[in-house]
């Protein structure tokens, strides 16, 4: 009864009625405005958090970044670098390597290719390099830096760049000699493939001479006495990534079984040019260019001139004895801007 | 309600003049509280504008990052070449100056402003590649120097490098 009469004296008196409503008008409006500010406040505030946050990703991203560069280098042509290389992804992020600096400490020069990422056979564009993922800079595709005025047997300081930032310096391969020769593959700066060891009969067609079944050959530890050449394929590996020049003085050189003490036979094949259908290119004195031998690349070297091209014109070469021979590899020329010439016991052939 | 009774309150004098105050009175508060309500929230538009752009450049710094990719000092020229990528997630980073100084004497050979990168660029966009070339004189062989640079937004990156 008493609440009844209350309310009703309440809601029957309209005194004060008008405080209330400007009350509750003004609270709105102080609560419109500054929710308005606090909301606005803190959206930016989160907005700066997540920036801070991704930030904070990528830093830490870019610390765990770990790609490993090991392999070597080559100048095959003076002011080309070519860098051979494997990169390892060894962190947990995807890397991508976006550009290889040379730089030329001997001559103050240096270079770069901005377009590593770009290589159409790496199938690698800008970005993947992944977790544990290897990439091959091989002789084949080589990455090719200009750098001016440099030459075989400058050195180099080389490194990767990639898009987080980070360098990676290239080490260089120093285990490539030591393989090689533990498995008897190579000696000094060459290595030569055993299994690609043939030999050509050479034929004389219109004053030129070709090699026949071009270009396989036929299998080089048998071969006949008459009228032969023969091809060995040589791979540069020398520990300073120097080019070699072949010069015409380089021949194959086989000596006989014999027990006649004062009689050693032998033959010899000197060094020749081939074109791409097996004609022999350096018939005459002088016609010979020398072959290069760019670190790291299989290069296929003919031989088959009795007579030294820098000195005589070309001459067909029999070994003119039958039976076993050893067979030696004599190579003269140039490796980097010095000198060079190497005797390498090659393999063994039965002329029969 | 009768037309006698419209009549005689229209005639009715009484009071009149507490009515005609009363709506002036409210009118007025209605009116200061309108302005005051705007004026609030022009005010709040402002700060939360000013707030948000504060913020929109923090970020935008924050985000910035330049990989000193070489620091090249020829000793013919005298000049310093510096390759730069914008290693960062924001795009139009302007290297605002330059300044190169000696590590171990902490004396400053150069300060630089503005700068213009190759290619007669004013930026970097994001994984954008420049560089540019700051004459510096002679520097002394095998001495350390830095090269600090400051863009747009106020970030700073430091290289050192031996001359």
């Amino acid at each position: 009864m008493w609440l009844r009469k209350s309310v009703e004296k309440l809601t029957g008196s309209s005194r004060g009625f008008s405080s209330v409503i400007g009350t509750i008008f003004m609270v709105l409006l102080v609560v419109t405005s500054i929710a308005g500010v606090f909301l606005s406040t803190l959206y930016q505030n989160t907005l700066y958090n997540y920036a801070v946050r991704g930030q904070n990703q990528q830093e830490l991203d870019a610390r765990n970044e770990n790609v490993v560069a090991n392999g070597n280098y080559s100048v095959p042509s003076p002011g080309k670098v070519s860098v051979i290389a494997n990169l390892t992804n060894a962190g947990p992020v995807t890397a991508q390597i976006v550009n290889v600096w040379v730089f030329d400490t001997s001559r103050q020069t240096y270079g770069f290719n901005n377009s590593v990422g770009s290589k159409p056979w790496a199938n690698y564009s800008w970005s993947t390099l992944k977790a544990g993922q290897v990439l091959k800079f091989t002789s084949n595709n080589a990455t090719k830096v200009t750098v001016p005025n440099a030459v075989s047997g400058d050195s180099f300081s080389i490194w990767f760049v990639t898009a987080r930032g980070n360098t990676v310096p290239l080490t260089k391969s120093q285990s490539q000699g030591v393989i090689v020769a533990q498995v008897s593959q190579g000696i000094g700066s060459v290595a030569m493939d055993f299994n690609s060891f043939v030999y050509y009969n050479v034929s004389y067609v219109s004053g030129k001479y070709r090699l026949q079944v071009w270009p396989n050959g036929k299998e080089g530890f048998y071969a006949p006495q008459e009228n032969i050449a023969f091809r060995v394929i040589l791979t540069n590996f020398d520990q300073n990534g120097r080019t070699i020049t072949l010069s015409s003085h380089s021949a194959l050189w086989i000596i006989f079984k014999t027990n006649l003490p004062q009689q050693p036979r032998s033959g010899w094949w000197h060094i020749v040019n081939i074109n791409g259908t097996g004609w022999i290119s350096s018939q005459t004195r002088g016609s010979f260019s020398d072959v290069s031998l760019p670190y790291g690349q299989p290069i296929m070297v003919y031989f088959a001139s009795e007579n030294d091209l820098g000195t005589d014109n070309f001459k067909l070469s029999s070994p003119g004895w039958n039976g076993p021979a050893a067979v030696n590899l004599m190579l003269f020329g140039k490796i980097g801007v010095s000198t060079f010439g190497q005797n390498i016991p090659f393999v063994s052939v039965y002329i029969t | 309600m009768s037309l006698r009774k419209v009549w005689k309150l229209l005639r009715e004098r009484r009071a009149v003049s507490v009515a005609i105050s009363n709506v002036i009175l409210a009118g007025a508060v209605i009116v200061v509280g309108f302005v005051v309500l705007f004026w609030g929230q022009s005010q709040s538009t402002a700060y939360n504008n000013a707030y948000s752009q504060t913020m929109s450049s923090d970020i935008a710094s924050l985000q910035e990052k330049l990989t000193f990719e070489n620091v090249f000092y020829n000793s013919t020229a005298k000049n310093l070449k510096v390759y730069l990528l914008n290693s960062g997630t924001q795009n139009n980073v302007i290297i605002k100056a330059v300044s190169v100084k000696n590590v171990i004497t902490g004396t400053y050979l150069v300060w630089s402003s503005p700068v213009t990168l190759s290619g007669s660029k004013q930026y970097l966009d994001r994984a954008q590649e420049g560089y540019f070339v700051l004459f510096v004189g002679s520097l002394a062989t095998g001495t350390r120097y830095s090269v600090l640079i400051t863009t747009g937004r106020g970030s700073s990156f430091e290289s050192t490098y031996v001359a």
